[in-house]
């Protein structure tokens, strides 16, 4: 009897320890590379489960059964589910575009889809020493982000030059022109028209002026820099911070991606005339020639 | 006379089949290169112009000496690496990675002003490495490393409160000095190394192909798949190593 109470009790402890991995859609790379990296780094069990094709009732049932203590939740679908059904357990999450419009309690720990704006940047003035005005497009939607950027640009001598756009207006190419390069943001109003961003691309050329952009995508259509969080690094990131959260060490509890994927299109740069230092070739991932 | 062409043509045919394939094995612990696509690519066809080179680049330290009993080889590591292995496996240094005139450089933790050892150290070095500078500091237990790609991501981690420490290379603490003097005047060297050697090339003791392995790698600059493989390693050009650094490195004579 004794023996079986202590292997019960062993099953349990095993169990209990386990981490779910619930991903919207482990076909998707970038949920993928995530997914891949944090296994390679956990020191704990763990189990996945890819919900890109169940139903919400077997999805529901699933965490009833299985009811996981700490579960690590890739992109926004997979983190709504789990908040839903089991909201009273430790959700960590990644991948989520804009995390600040989810419901998130004092039990949710994870790393931002988006780099702070400092890390943009920092990483613009390192190649581009000559930056001294940047436009960026924003609208209400990204009011905040367009404030952030302002006073970290600040602190290194280059000032933003706002242009708002509303469902009625777009942006002015003569303002454009003021300015050593376009910082382009996922700014809602201004990525509803692809036309229109095809169209900016093409006029930014013409005046030869940088976009500064946030994702490979826009390589194709002639971004000069890409800056964004790199996959692996967010993986490995909620790996640590489970391990503090084990240990039950401080840490912080929603972090800004710590690693960056540069994409330094020296093609475009050189046709557009512009100078870099070569010096700082060390803060980029990937050259386009 | 066709009959004599064909046979040229059929000896050059067996003798390509039958050349001894040479490789460059490639591993550092001083950098966390995500893309060795790029890398390799630009190598092989710089290596093209040498015969029949072929280039592997190997994330796990362990995978990669596990091919270094293989003879026809030249391996590329860190000047701290080869002193482990190179009696190991019989290697011999025979160049060295040059930077701004420099074939050495420094390493050094970087923290926020009035930091104590205690937190989250961000660096693109591996564990191992980054382990025998903390543990010089004799306060390991306090501090965990956490990898990230580049030495700038480990300087801003810090910049932007994410971590507590970056170990990284001076050059690039210099680096954001003048990207972000703003975020580089909240943060000090806590920490400095001494001056090692930098990234090296060696091959083995009894390779036949020395004067041709250092035609390669001392050539690197003056084409332009070459200069592609310098940027992407980070280092402006490949030197010889003199008697004098070989004494210094230590290990194989």
């Amino acid at each position: 009897m004794k023996i079986v109470f202590t292997l019960a009790l062993f099953i349990l402890t095993l169990y209990a320890d386990k981490v779910l991995i619930l991903n919207s859609n482990a076909n998707i790379q970038k949920y993928k590379s995530v997914q891949e990296e944090f296994i390679k780094n956990t020191k704990k069990p763990y189990e996945v489960l890819d919900i890109a094709e169940l139903s919400q009732k077997k999805i529901k049932e699933y965490l009833y059964d299985e009811y996981p203590d700490v579960i690590y939740t890739i992109g926004s679908k997979a983190y709504r589910v789990a908040n839903k059904y089991i909201p009273e357990k430790t959700i960590f999450f990644s991948s989520i575009i804009n995390h600040n419009r989810l419901d998130i309690n004092e039990k949710r720990y994870g790393v931002s889809n988006e780099l702070h704006s400092g890390m943009h940047l920092t990483i613009i003035k390192s190649l581009f020493r000559e930056t001294k005005t940047l436009s960026l497009i924003y609208s209400d939607y990204t009011k905040d982000l367009f404030e952030h950027f302002k006073s970290n640009a600040s602190n290194i001598g280059i000032k933003i030059i706002g242009e708002k756009i509303t469902h009625e207006s777009f942006v002015e190419m003569q303002n454009l022109k003021q300015s050593d390069g376009l910082i382009l943001i996922a700014d809602p109003l201004l990525l509803k028209n692809q036309q229109r961003i095809k169209k900016l691309f093409k006029d930014m050329k013409k005046i030869k002026k940088p976009i500064f952009a946030y994702h490979e995508l826009y390589v194709k259509l002639g971004a000069s820099l890409v800056v964004s969080a790199d996959n692996q690094t967010i993986g490995r990131q909620i790996a640590y911070m489970m391990q503090l959260f084990n240990d039950k060490r401080e840490f912080i509890k929603i972090q800004i991606p710590m690693g960056t994927t540069v994409i330094f299109n020296k093609k475009m740069i050189e046709s557009l005339g512009i100078n870099y230092s070569e010096d700082a070739l060390s803060v980029v991932s990937k050259v386009i020639e | 006379m066709i009959q004599l062409k064909h046979l040229i043509l059929t000896l050059l045919l067996l003798s390509s089949v039958f050349a001894e394939q040479k490789s460059v094995y490639f591993y550092t612990t001083e950098t966390n290169i995500n893309n060795f696509k790029s890398l390799k690519v630009n190598f092989d066809n710089y290596l093209k112009h040498f015969g029949n080179y072929s280039f592997q680049a190997f994330n796990n330290k362990d995978v990669f000496e596990g091919f270094l009993e293989n003879e026809n080889i030249v391996v590329i590591l860190s000047s701290w690496h080869y002193k482990q292995i190179a009696k190991k496996y019989n290697l011999q240094a025979k160049l060295v990675a040059l930077k701004k005139q420099s074939i050495t450089d420094t390493k050094v933790l970087v923290g926020k002003k009035d930091s104590t050892y205690m937190g989250t150290v961000t660096t693109p070095f591996s564990h191992e490495y980054a382990n025998t500078y903390i543990d010089k500091l004799s306060l390991k237990t306090s501090l965990n490393i956490l990898n990230v790609p580049k030495e700038i991501d480990a300087l801003m981690s810090v910049g932007f409160g994410m971590s507590q420490f970056a170990l990284v290379s001076k050059e690039s603490f210099e680096l954001l000095k003048k990207a972000n003097s703003f975020l580089a005047s909240q943060m000090e060297i806590f920490n400095e190394s001494a001056p090692t050697l930098r990234m090296l090339v060696a091959s083995k003791n009894k390779n036949h192909n020395n004067k041709e392995c250092v035609e390669i790698f001392t050539t690197l600059d003056s084409k332009d798949e070459g200069k592609k493989v310098l940027d992407m390693l980070g280092v402006d050009k490949i030197v010889i190593l003199t008697k004098n650094n070989l004494q210094k490195l230590g290990g194989v004579e």
